[in-house]
């Protein structure tokens, strides 16, 4: 956005909203009631402000970034590098020599990474900025249309809430974006793997432990809990079967000692199944 | 020319007074509100394992039902949203109408569950907290309420263990990935999940957050809380708000292993309904799921559109399948008066015709 644009400093404007909020709610110690006025105002002005510019962009366009999706999870030194630096990108493919070779590479491999990033990056927010025009372009027509009348600033904050909201979802639907949010998300992950890793030997050369290593151990121990779960199950089964198969034997048994027919057989079965005495030694 | 603009500017000075009277009212409400507690409907402990809490929800009547109804709500966000608060609360409702109801809170994952598998989830967990209460009951078999991943979860389940399932539910669940409205799988298709879960171990739950406020982020980034001008001056809608806000963003960490596992099986290769789908190396057929099912999905839902839910139908083994549609979204099912009024019931009716 240039300077000529009215709207250049919307997103100064809505941070100066939510700033002048945070001032209000800032702080439990703050006196509740005496001073309730004077901030009141102060925020109200910014979200006049805020709507104002709001109202006006609805009619001559301009763009409001939404966040990225991946906001936030960066780490220190993975901002994106200025422009014009793709003529690196030959000069990193050089082969790494030396005894410094590893570090060389890894260097590299980040400096490529964060290329990449940026690449990645400035085309997920050229798609945004497209949806944000295409969105103004929907409250423009809207507001063209013969009788429609907006009854409150409100009403027109909603309005154009709706038209972003509308346009946003017809690109966020399409091919091309699902390929460049994808791109912006693991852009900026394999930056954040390649910094783990430099941290990682930092910590070996210093002795310490590193997060694979606590990681591998977690892996191990997952995987004897489910051994350990899966050798008492077959344990559980294995006696489940023996109980079964003592009840059967037990079945059958009494089965053979009780006939069918009249209980005046009795004797004589026990009779026939009797032991007979051991011979005297 | 014509100006879509109120041109009276009296009725603008009237929005504004408005608005810095709520502002003020407001500034003293949010500093004498406490932190708002969810509904708290009483619960006995019945198992425990690792983070895992299964509970026995309490009514003021014993239940009518001999057959238990166990929820198992997603691993994202918390079991809470079935009891976000005493006036709406799908668990209470369910109480109230003699549902003996038992819920999962799968907890908050940390580093030592970054390698918890789905058949850990699944065929683990969720088996024992089954066997546990089949036993405590008495009976071979139970009903299964699955909530959006949990549903999901559930379909697995049935479809694996059909003998300790009588009947199953399924509420805004995600059975087809692949419908064209569903702009959550459409990003994730091409997310490299290998490397997020190489790289992070466990997905943070703030990452996770930030992706469903992205599906519409100047609705809700920005105009929810304009909007919350609004309520500053009633305290009552001012804490139901922030008891949303507190549900929503307290939510946990998801288990690296099984989230990779779920986003490579369900979303990005759709193996529910395309098939080749197993647990733990056993397969999972939706054909299998051959109980009674009552697939109750959300005409406005965002995050699991109906045509994604309502695929269930055409998949499953069972003659007998009931759809219900809900007008609302996919929170608005468990927190909208129109949910307190309809859903409970009809959940209830339907088991007690498949009792």
């Amino acid at each position: 956005m240039t300077a000529q644009n009215p709207f250049t400093d919307f997103e100064t404007l809505g941070r100066q909203v939510w700033e002048a909020w945070s001032r209000q709610w800032a702080g439990p110690a703050a006196p509740p009631a005496a001073n309730a006025s004077l901030p009141g105002v102060e925020g109200l002005k910014s979200y006049l402000d805020w709507m104002q510019q709001t109202a006006a962009m609805a009619g001559q366009g301009g763009h409001v970034s939404p966040p990225s999706p991946f906001a936030g999870w960066t780490m220190p030194g993975m901002g994106t590098p200025p422009m014009g630096l793709d003529a690196l990108r030959s000069l990193l493919g050089t082969p790494a020599f030396g005894p410094g070779r590893e570090q060389q590479a890894q260097q590299q491999a980040l400096m490529r990474a964060l290329l990449d990033h940026q690449q990645a990056n400035a085309r997920y927010q050229e798609l945004l900025a497209r949806a944000q025009a295409q969105g103004t372009q929907r409250v423009q027509r809207k507001l063209a249309e013969p009788g429609f009348q907006v009854d409150s600033l409100k009403a027109m904050y909603d309005l154009w809430v709706d038209a972003l909201e509308d346009a946003y979802a017809e690109i966020a639907l399409s091919d091309e974006f699902r390929e460049a949010y994808a791109a912006q998300g693991n852009t900026q992950m394999r930056v954040r793997q390649l910094q783990q890793q430099q941290v990682e030997q930092w910590c070996r050369d210093a002795g310490l432990p590193t997060r694979s290593e606590v990681a591998t151990l977690g892996q191990r121990l997952q995987e004897l809990r489910r051994d350990v779960r899966r050798m008492q199950a077959a344990k559980e089964a294995v006696a489940a079967t023996s109980a079964a198969a003592k009840a059967v034997k037990t079945a059958k048994r009494r089965a053979s000692a009780k006939p069918a027919g009249s209980t005046m057989d009795r004797p004589a079965t026990r009779a026939a199944t009797r032991r007979a005495p051991r011979k005297p030694r | 020319m014509h100006t879509p603009w109120p041109a009276d500017p009296t009725r603008i000075l009237e929005e504004v007074a408005a608005f810095q009277r709520k502002l003020a009212a407001g500034a003293v409400n949010l500093q004498s509100l406490a932190e708002p507690g969810y509904a708290g409907t009483p619960r006995e402990l019945v198992y425990r394992e690792d983070k895992l809490t299964l509970w026995r929800m309490r009514a003021e009547h014993p239940p009518t039902s001999r057959t238990p109804l166990l929820i198992v709500y997603a691993l994202v966000n918390t079991v809470w949203m079935t009891d976000l608060q005493t006036d709406r609360s799908l668990v209470r409702n369910l109480l109230a109408q003699g549902e003996d109801v038992y819920l999962i809170d799968w907890g908050y994952p940390d580093g030592a569950d970054r390698w918890l598998t789905l058949e850990d989830y699944i065929d683990g967990y969720l088996d024992r907290c089954v066997d546990v209460v089949r036993a405590q009951a008495g009976v071979a078999a139970i009903d299964l309420l699955g909530i959006c991943q949990g549903g999901a979860f559930s379909l697995c389940y049935a479809a694996l263990h059909r003998e300790k399932v009588r009947n199953l539910i399924t509420m805004v669940t995600p059975v087809d990935y692949h419908t064209p409205d569903n702009m959550l799988s459409h990003w994730a298709r091409d997310i490299d999940v290998d490397l997020f879960v190489d790289t992070l171990g466990n997905i943070p739950a703030a990452l996770m957050n930030w992706v469903y406020l992205t599906l519409k982020p100047v609705r809700l980034l920005q105009q929810k809380y304009v909007n919350l001008v609004q309520i500053l001056d009633n305290p009552r809608e001012l804490e139901n708000f922030l008891r949303m806000e507190r549900w929503i963003f307290d939510s946990p960490d998801q288990a690296g292993e099984a989230f990779r596992e779920f986003v490579k099986a369900f979303f990005q290769a759709n193996k529910l309904v395309r098939g080749g789908l197993s647990i733990g190396g056993k397969p999972v057929e939706l054909a299998n799921i051959t109980q009674p099912v009552l697939n109750i999905y959300a005409e406005q839902d965002h995050l699991v559109p109906p045509d994604a839910s309502r695929a269930l139908g055409h998949h499953i083994g069972s003659g007998d399948y009931t759809e219900l549609a809900f007008k609302g979204g996919h929170i608005g099912i468990y927190v909208s008066g129109r949910a307190q009024r309809e859903v409970p019931p009809a959940i209830h009716r339907w088991l007690r015709e498949h009792g």
